[in-house]
């Protein structure tokens, strides 16, 4: 440890170094160009310290041989060191200590260096030592940076070092440096005042210059001298003598710096108690105050120094009035200000003006008042800013001067970070301040000139930047303009007066811009105003100044989608800033149209005939809704009568009918969605004659110009179309049709011929259009966008040959012409995939191919056709299967299952197929993403698949999440297969014998795109003229519940209800072969004719087939087990079906017992009986239930009323010999009680006396008496007398009898 | 006598009695039947007449075929005038039968119009007559919808008349051919036309089978005649356009007829309803 010292070195002289010897350092370094590391060398270590920190250690030998390596080359023979390296080492080498120079320079000469030949600079000799102290100050730099600070303070705390000699120059500057570095500013302040008054200058210079320099001269590493606001006060205080007006500016910027990081209130206190610099000892001290903070930024601090203002007024301080200015517009920018802001910043403008207009005020003060009032502007109130500009431009100095600050400040504004808006305000305001200034009498417009032209040249710019977005953010980029910025530039737009004063190369190109903000603002009239006004100026522009006003306002009529991916929609969401487009109503349809009459008008007026620009057909098309056929009255009043219209004009014309006609003019959902009411018939006559006359037109063109084989493609194109139209609306026999349909393909043949005798004779560029063209209409549609599968040629059709002949034209082309024109061909398909409907690519993929072939440029449709293949047809299968014997019989319900067999890897690639499977799924259609109801597409599908003589019965899905199930296919593995469907069927004829193929749409996309394929089953044969009967079923389940409680009720008819439910994986049996002796349950009871109600049969579908990711639904959880197949590999789904029986009663004696139907014996299956027992069911476990017969049927109550007369006959003739059944009656008393025998022998005393004699009669009431007194009386025998239990039967016994035979006897 | 003559008297009384309620009665139905059978005959008259029209047609077909390849053979004018006569002649002549067959068309819907619901065996005959008649008059996806509204409801009755509803099937199936035929030779694309065979197809492939159970000489000879007619249905479906066009069309088929066949029809969807219904027995949860 010889003590320490610091070397400082380059990184990139060691990284350049270990790059030739990588052994010597044996450390990873970052590259040269940015990595800069402090090798500290401590001891017999050195560190390397990288920006990021301490990055690791090296042996100082290994580090000074470095540097020795990268120093070893002679000073001539330049090192391994970069300019900008050995600046800084030379810099770190000069602001070394001189023991540190010292040893560095043993080090260096040790190793065979000498550092000063090292660092001279070229040219130069070696650094000599200095010979004054400013000198070595001056080689110095006191730029602050952490680093910096905390080695200086480091140092100082270690051991301060001693102030060295005053002739020790070298070591003079570096202890001053040490002290600014460790912010020992008094310690400095008392050394520069020892110092000589020069060296002291020049050092505090030194100080001031450099303390705040950027980073290693890095312009790109922020300065960071790491001040506090009141260590610059300090710094202020240590200068030698008063500061200059420099040196506060630079003291100034550094508190600017400082307050942003750190609170000024001490600085501010410091600052009130007066300081040797600063504070209100004296006006000077107050001024310079004043400076120091207002140049600070902080005005509003300032304030307390500021003089009074109307002493400031009286003197005509200029600068007071802008301090005071400063003060105001401050204030008004700080929360302190309140509502009273723009009270504030129209004083802080009212002084700048003030402070303008003192004309014996410095120039660049009244400058800088002028720049002041001027940026305030826009925030002031028209009348007072007109105000005050007139009286500035009316001051023949000032104005030029304004005028050159406004022209200033509109090129600047460009590079600031203001808003679009903001600055299309400045802008306006600038031009309002210019057109006073023009409207100035007497202004010498030469002296204007150049800052005239440059704000012009602003403001265009700004106009471009606007509508082009050639240099601005994102908005920008996509050249829209918000509506407000636009209506602010178009008033910005130089006015004639302006316009006339600016040289004509830039006249013009104003004039363009400001034609293309209007119509970029939807203000056509003003447009065709500029128009007018440019076109009169520069007649020779007309047609392309014309041309532009066209183009925009096409667009503006149609424009086009922003956003091309509506999936960028979805993160935009609500962002979308542009113009919105306004319905073409038929009122603005009429303006438009006017507006473009007037545009024809002001254009022939200066000899140019806008009917040939080529863009005056697509305005007018645009003019027109989107639903408005052309009419010949239209054109007539834009362009003129029919037969003086160029060929180009009514060529473009009728290109425009015929795609309005083959698309949205023709379409009623299209007219609908537009509000049009048409009916079809309106429609279709609109269309008709839309026809005719873009025919007539197109005739016109080709009449004036007969060689051209586009106009003949036009009208070849619209032939075919009306055919087609005419077609869809069965007007005509299709054998006509097909006639019509061969001519205009016809057509398309000629002028293919024709343009091959052009291209081969060398007049023509190769243009495949014409075949597009003919391919479009032989696939469909001339335009191939809106082609649907409906309308897309099928292989076999008579049109079908029309490809062949496309083909056969393209390769009769000689030499290499055939080649180019099928890649040309080639080329328009591939830009038209994107457009088409997902569903008709394939198919047109697939056409074109028959014409591209084998062509080199026809790779890419290629591969998407061996695409296409392999989804379609090798690695996807859809399988339709039948559920049991192929004897399916006519009305007999029988299910057929759909599955899906795939490939490994399509499974993989594409995501699986659950999603056919589940309604709800996002999915991306087209452009966009949008939930797509594949369930209910499929369903539909397969519904219609089925023709007419099928009765679909219903259709059940499989769990869309059931994993797919190996299997193998054509005899090879790798192949899965889903359940996708289970079909209950009815064949309606005895002749079907074949199922339909189904077909399934899949989506999925390409490289063009979203592509729908339709993949098709199998269609397997069957026998609906016989039936195999019942049709297979696993997990039978059939309950039965009797209902008995109406036997007996007549108003119910003594109804028997039998309730038969059955449920069954597969199609349950009918009832007839399910339970076949359901009808002979009950004797007594028949099922009527209508006595069976069948209920609707349905499939049991586990799967809601909703998609998890639909946002409001709530999805089930997934079924714990899926269904799987039988042993046959066949999957189906459970089924039920439910029959209510009424049994009715016959005529026939009632059984006993209701016999539940038992199983058909040939099916397996469980059977569940059961009853009702009032509200509630109870399970029955024997084979029947038994019945009581009701009682009150009718032929009861007729049997009952019979027997009831019959009783009532023989109770008649009984009662005429009722004495001797009655004696029997009394004589056969069941229980022989004292008080019967009593009453028996009363009723016979009552009813028999007769009979009886006297005596009798009276022992016959004497013995009753006797009974009576015996048994009830109360001087009887009593309980005491009476006889005993068997003693008293048997003489009451004995005395009943014996009255009794005594009164039969007598009666017989 | 005064006794015989009141009964004479009383007897005579009774007769415009009688007469009245037979006029009421049974009366009506004689005369619609009768009125029904006049029309019949007129309508039959009118077939026999559409037949021999129909008949001179095709002679002119097989003339004008044999005349337009003479002149494709060797195409002087002289062959060529008499291929466009000959061709003129059968246009007209076949535009004579489909004229002819139309008027019997309506001859027989207005014996059905008269029918009405007075004799079903009677008018399930006429109907057919009528299908056929429209059939060849051009008009044959009427007379299909007709064919195949008989051969349901026929089939439905098993008991009915299964001769006629073997007949109104084999007109049914020559119904298609004739179609599909026509929208072959029109220009249709394979896809429109090949249902209409296959449905041709199906049913003579149907009546050949059925015959073929049958043990009688007439079924045997109806099994040959359906299984050769199924042949030509084959036959239609894998020749060529040209080679058809070269051939002579069947006797009885139209020359030309309306192609405006009516849109495929869908798969019939019965109503889906849910079976578990009030009071149907299924479980019963708690709380009953």
């Amino acid at each position: 440890m010889v003590g320490e010292c610091i070397a400082l070195a380059i990184v990139a002289a060691i990284s350049s170094h270990a790059q030739a010897q990588p052994s010597v350092v044996g450390v990873p370094l970052v590259p040269a160009k940015r990595a800069m590391t402090t090798v500290q060398v401590t001891g017999s270590t050195a560190t390397l310290v990288t920006g990021a920190g301490v990055a690791g250690s090296v042996d100082d030998e290994a580090a000074l041989a470095a540097l020795a390596g990268a120093s070893a080359q002679p000073a001539s023979n330049t090192p391994p060191l970069a300019a900008e390296q050995l600046d800084d080492l030379r810099r770190e080498y000069n602001g070394a200590s001189e023991a540190q120079r010292q040893n560095l320079r043993a080090y260096f000469t040790d190793m065979g260096v000498d550092i000063k030949k090292l660092l001279a600079r070229p040219g130069e000799a070696a650094a000599p030592d200095s010979q004054s102290l400013a000198q070595a100050i001056r080689a110095i730099e006191f730029t602050r940076t952490p680093q910096s600070v905390l080695a200086a303070r480091s140092t100082i705390g270690f051991a301060p070092p001693p102030k060295p000699a005053a002739t020790d120059f070298a070591a003079t500057a570096t202890w001053l440096q040490l002290q600014v570095f460790a912010g020992e500013w008094t310690a400095l302040g008392d050394a520069l005042r020892a110092l000589p008054s020069a060296d002291a200058i020049a050092a505090y210079t030194q100080i001031l210059q450099t303390i705040n320099r950027s980073q290693r001269g890095d312009p790109n590493r922020p300065a960071d001298p790491a001040l506090l606001p009141e260590e610059v006060l300090a710094i202020a205080d240590a200068a030698p003598e008063e500061l200059s007006d420099w040196q506060v500016t630079i003291l100034a910027q550094l508190l600017k710096e400082a307050a942003t990081k750190y609170s000024s209130a001490a600085m501010l206190q410091t600052l009130s108690a007066d300081t040797r610099m600063f504070g209100k000892q004296d006006a000077a001290h107050r001024e310079r105050t004043v400076k120091f903070l207002v140049a600070a930024g902080m005005a509003l601090d300032a304030a307390e120094y500021f003089p009074d203002l109307a002493e400031a007024r009286e003197l005509s301080d200029a600068a007071a009035l802008v301090n005071y200015g400063r003060y105001h517009e401050d204030f008004a920018a700080s929360t302190r200000a309140g509502d009273d802001g723009s009270s504030h910043l129209r004083t802080a403008w009212s002084l700048y003006c003030e402070a303008a207009l003192i004309g014996g005020a410095e120039a660049s003060l009244r400058q800088a008042a002028m720049r002041r009032a001027i940026d305030l502007l826009p925030s002031m109130p028209p009348a007072l800013a007109s105000a005050w500009l007139k009286q500035i431009f009316a001051n023949p100095t000032l104005a030029p001067a304004a005028l050159e600050i406004i022209a200033l400040k509109a090129v600047s504004i460009r590079g600031g970070s203001m808003a679009s808006e903001a600055r299309a305000q400045a802008i306006l305001t600038m031009k309002e301040s210019v057109d006073t200034l023009l409207a100035e009498t007497g202004i010498d417009i030469r002296l204007v000139r150049v800052p005239l032209r440059m704000l012009t040249t602003a403001l265009i710019g700004e106009v471009e930047t606007a509508l082009d977005g050639s240099a601005d953010g994102n908005r920008r980029g996509r050249g829209q303009a918000m509506p407000h910025e636009m209506e602010l530039l178009l008033r910005a737009m130089p006015s004639e007066q302006w316009m006339a004063a600016l040289e004509p190369s830039l006249a013009s190109r104003a004039y363009r811009a400001a034609i293309r903000l209007a119509v970029g603002a939807d203000e056509i009239d003003v447009a065709i105003d500029s128009l007018a006004h440019a076109v009169k100026r520069f007649p020779e522009q007309a047609q392309p100044l014309a041309n532009d006003l066209l183009t925009g306002w096409e667009k503006r009529l149609a424009p086009q989608s922003l956003y091309p991916d509506e999936d960028q929609m979805m993160f935009i969401g609500f962002a979308r800033d542009g113009m919105t487009s306004a319905p073409l109503t038929r009122g603005r349809q009429r303006r438009n149209l006017d507006r473009l009459a007037r545009l024809m008008f002001v254009l022939e007026d200066v000899g140019v005939d806008p009917r040939r620009l080529p863009a005056v057909a697509h305005v007018f098309h645009s003019c027109h809704g989107m639903t408005e056929v052309f009419t010949r009255a239209g054109i007539t009043s834009v362009f003129g009568p029919l037969n003086t219209l160029a060929a180009v004009t009514a060529a473009g014309l009728a290109d425009q009918m015929r795609s309005g006609l083959s698309g949205q003019w023709s379409d009623r959902k299209a007219q609908q969605a537009a509000g049009m009411k048409r009916s079809p018939e309106a429609i279709t006559q609109l269309v008709t004659t839309g026809y005719a006359l873009a025919i007539e037109l197109i005739e016109q063109a080709i009449a004036q110009d007969p060689k051209s084989w586009r106009y003949a493609v036009t009208k070849a194109g619209l032939t075919y179309d009306r055919v087609q139209y005419i077609q869809d609306q069965k007007k005509q026999d299709f054998a006509a049709y097909n006639q019509f349909r061969k001519e205009a393909f016809e057509a398309f043949a000629q002028t293919a011929e024709r343009y091959g005798e052009i291209v081969s004779a060398g007049d023509q560029r190769d243009d495949a259009s014409v075949y597009l063209a003919w391919f479009s209409a032989a696939v469909g549609a001339t335009e191939l966008n809106y082609l649907t599968r409906d309308d897309l040629l099928i292989e076999g059709s008579p049109q079908d040959d029309q490809i062949d002949l496309i083909r056969k034209a393209i390769q009769k082309l000689p030499g290499d012409l055939a080649a180019r024109h099928i890649a040309a061909f080639t080329h328009e398909i591939n830009g038209t995939l994107n457009r088409l409907e997902p569903s008709v690519k394939p198919r047109i993929v697939k056409h074109a191919m028959r014409i591209i072939g084998d062509h080199p440029a026809g790779a890419a449709l290629r591969r998407l056709t061996d695409l296409y293949q392999d989804l379609m047809r090798d690695e996807i299968k859809l399988r339709l299967t039948i559920d049991g014997d192929d004897r399916v019989g006519t009305r007999e319900r029988f299910g057929a299952t759909v599955t899906l067999r795939f490939t490994d890897e399509v499974d993989r690639e594409t995501g699986g197929f659950s999603r056919y499977l589940q309604n709800d799924v996002w999915a991306r259609v087209g452009n966009s993403y949008r939930p797509m109801n594949y369930r209910d597409l499929l369903k539909k599908s397969l519904e219609s698949s089925f023709g007419e003589h099928f009765e679909v019965e219903s259709v059940g899905f499989f769990e869309a999440l059931a994993p797919p199930m190996p299997v193998r296919e054509a005899g090879a593995d790798g192949w899965l297969e889903k359940p996708v469907a289970y079909i209950v069927l009815k064949a309606t004829d005895p002749s079907v014998d074949r199922i339909p193929e189904v077909s399934m749409d899949m989506h999925f996309n390409d490289t063009a795109g979203a592509v729908v394929l339709p993949v098709l089953s199998n269609a397997p044969q069957i026998d609906a003229a016989q039936s195999s009967g019942p049709r297979p079923v696993e997990n039978l389940k059939v309950v039965q519940t009797v209902d008995l409680r109406d036997l007996d009720s007549s108003q119910k008819d003594h109804a028997v209800v039998l309730e038969v439910h059955a449920d069954a994986s597969g199609i349950v049996p009918e009832l007839e072969a399910l339970l076949p002796d359901f009808r002979t349950a009950l004797a007594g009871y028949e099922v009527a004719k209508n006595g069976i109600e069948v209920r609707a049969a349905s499939i049991l579908e586990n799967d809601t087939g909703t998609s998890g990711r639909s946002m409001y639904s709530w999805v089930p959880a997934p079924p714990s087990q899926y269904i799987e197949a039988d042993a046959s590999g066949t999957y189906r789904l459970p089924s039920e079906r439910s029959w209510l029986i009424t049994y009715t009663p016959t005529s026939a004696a009632t059984g006993h017992a209701f016999t539940f139907p038992t199983l058909n014996a040939k099916l397996q299956g469980t059977l569940v009986s059961r009853q009702f027992s009032d509200m509630d069911i109870e399970t029955v476990t024997t084979a029947s239930v038994p019945i009581r017969p009701h009682v009150f049927s009718r032929t009861l109550i007729f049997s009952a009323s019979g027997v009831a007369i019959l009783a009532g006959f023989v109770f008649i003739a009984i009662r005429r010999r009722k004495s001797v059944a009655s004696s029997d009656t009394e004589t056969t008393l069941t229980r022989v009680t004292p008080m019967s025998v009593i009453t028996a022998l009363r009723r016979i005393e009552s009813e028999r006396a007769s009979s009886l004699s006297a005596n009798d009669h009276a022992s016959l009431i004497a013995e009753i008496t006797g009974l009576e007194e015996q048994y009830f009386g109360l001087h009887g025998a009593g309980a005491d007398t009476a006889p005993r239990n068997g003693e008293a039967h048997a003489h009451l016994r004995e005395a009943l009898d014996r009255w009794g035979a005594r009164t039969t006897t007598r009666t017989s | 006598m005064i006794t015989l003559s009141r009964m004479a008297w009383g007897c005579w009384a009774v007769v415009p009695v009688a007469l009245v309620t037979y006029h009421y009665g049974p009366g009506q139905t004689a005369y619609v039947q009768d009125r029904a059978a006049q029309l019949q005959n007129a309508a039959v008259h009118s077939q026999a007449s559409a037949q021999t029209a129909q008949d001179g047609a095709y002679e002119k077909h097989l003339a004008a075929i044999e005349a337009r390849r003479s002149a494709f053979l060797d195409p002087t004018a002289e062959h060529t005038a008499a291929a466009t006569a000959a061709t003129t002649a059968e246009q007209t002549m076949y535009a004579t039968a489909a004229s002819e067959w139309k008027v019997t068309a309506e001859r027989y819907q207005e014996v059905l119009t008269t029918l009405g619901d007075a004799s079903p065996q009677d008018a399930s005959a006429v109907r057919w007559s009528k299908a056929r008649a429209s059939v060849r008059a051009g008009d044959i996806w009427t007379g299909i919808d007709d064919l195949e509204l008989l051969v349901d409801e026929l089939e439905a009755e098993p008991a009915v008349d299964q001769p006629l509803a073997r007949a109104a099937r084999e007109e049914l199936a020559t119904a298609y051919y004739y179609g599909a035929r026509l929208l072959r030779l029109s220009g249709m694309p394979a896809q429109e036309w090949r249902v209409e065979s296959g449905k041709a197809r199906q049913h003579f492939r149907y009546l050949a089978e059925q015959a073929k159970r049958g043990d009688s000489a007439e079924s045997a000879a109806d099994a040959i005649n359906d299984q050769r007619n199924l042949e030509l249905v084959l036959n239609l479906e894998q020749s060529t356009l040209v080679d058809l066009q070269g051939k002579a069309m069947p006797k009885d088929s139209p020359c030309s007829g309306s192609c405006n066949r009516p849109a495929k029809k869908p798969g019939k969807k019965k109503p889906s309803g849910d079976a578990r219904g009030a009071g149907v027995a299924a479980e019963i949860p708690d709380g009953w």
